[in-house]
């Protein structure tokens, strides 16, 4: 179908929800999925009314980091299923833990698809774990949400994901989708102290429990008090951001 | 069960076509073409179609619908096998029904999630291409 077709079918979809964050990055392994959950839920607990869509496609583990152990297999009339006070949608539902071998068009296709599949409810906000990188999976949300969209960009600070941070800017700067700032991972790990041509949203540290929880399928959020602590100060500023 | 989803958003693109000046004369009739794939429910998509452009300029527009069937080719071995061949295979692997229905509508709703239920028969490979039936499109547009 034609770009007008999907055009006209996201929007619809997309009509109640209030703001769109983009939760992005060069590389992968930096901690997006991470923020994308927690962030989420930050949000949640300020008494917000929050969406979380994973279009990790080959990654998604949205529902890992969420502690779901047994995700919900269905759609229901076309609407994401709820989950922990949250709306969501990943692939997970769809295809449970099963492989998603997608190449170029098929890839392509399944993110439009993923995009246009359920009608959003009235959501202040709709957080997307996007890929890493800014393949298709990335430059297809921007084309038909960029007008109520904010990216935040997570990076760790060192030599190799600053380089690819910088290029992903360029990339987000030439679709005029606005930057709300770039979130550290792992800020007492990796020091590097080089400029970007964005603001700092904050740091994240590596917090010990983190890992912990995961191993054990709990939700980090849920589980440890540091994470809900900085995520409670980064969701305060992504507010104040987003409504650039 | 988005038939009228997929209505809505057909309707509002001719629409907007009409309006644009893309299309000068009335719309006499449109041709949409389905693969197997996406199984749509073929009543209620001509029914909505038909409902959404009531005291629209497509009112008199007759719709019609080709269905037309998924064929997979292999990558790796060059096999070919059909939609019907997925949903035989699925009802072997899967023995429980809501279960069953559950992934049938995934691919509804998302037909590319086939890759996550599909293999190649003879060799197993994941590497296939969908050489027809993926999608949903309009064929041609025919104006008075």
């Amino acid at each position: 179908m034609s770009l007008e077709y999907y055009r006209n079918l996201i929007t619809s979809r997309f009509r109640d929800v209030n703001k769109v964050l983009m939760i992005c990055s060069g590389k992968g392994g930096v901690g997006k999925t991470f923020v994308s959950t927690c962030l989420s839920q930050a949000l949640r607990d300020r008494g917000l009314s929050v969406g979380l869509l994973d279009l990790d496609i080959h990654g998604f583990t949205t529902h890992r980091l969420l502690g779901l152990r047994n995700p919900p297999k269905i759609l229901e009339e076309e609407h994401p299923v709820m989950v922990k006070g949250l709306f969501y949608l990943s692939p997970v539902v769809l295809v449970e833990e099963r492989a998603l071998p997608l190449r170029g068009l098929y890839k392509e296709k399944a993110v439009i698809d993923l995009l246009a599949c359920v009608k959003w409810p009235r959501l202040d906000y709709l957080v997307i774990d996007m890929p890493p990188g800014f393949g298709d999976e990335v430059t297809i949300p921007m084309r038909y949400l960029r007008h109520k969209s904010c990216a935040v960009i997570v990076a760790t600070r060192d030599a190799l994901s600053l380089s690819v941070v910088s290029r992903l800017i360029e990339v987000l700067r030439s679709e005029k989708l606005r930057v709300a700032g770039v979130i550290f991972n792992f800020s007492n790990i990796f020091k590097l102290d080089l400029s970007l041509d964005v603001d700092v949203v904050g740091e994240i540290p590596l917090i010990e429990c983190v890992e912990r929880a995961l191993s054990e399928g709990d939700s980090p959020y849920e589980r440890c008090i540091e994470v809900r602590e900085v995520f409670s100060k980064l969701a305060e500023r992504i507010i104040h951001r987003a409504e650039c | 069960m988005h038939e009228w989803s997929i209505a809505d958003s057909i309707v509002a693109t001719l629409l907007q076509l009409v309006e644009r000046g893309g299309i000068s004369q009335p719309i006499k009739r449109v041709v949409i073409q389905v693969g197997k794939l996406v199984q749509i429910e073929k009543d209620i998509l001509l029914f909505a179609l038909r409902e959404l452009s009531k005291n629209t300029p497509l009112e008199r527009t007759e719709f019609v619908l080709k269905e037309e069937d998924t064929v997979f080719r292999c990558n790796n071995c060059g096999y070919t096998w059909s939609w019907d061949d997925v949903v035989k295979e699925l009802e072997r692997e899967i023995q429980d029904k809501d279960l069953r229905k559950a992934y049938l509508e995934s691919m509804h709703m998302v037909p590319s999630m086939i890759y996550a239920f599909n293999k190649c028969p003879r060799c197993g490979s994941t590497d296939f291409e969908i050489i027809k039936g993926f999608d949903l499109s309009i064929e041609k547009i025919e104006t008075q």
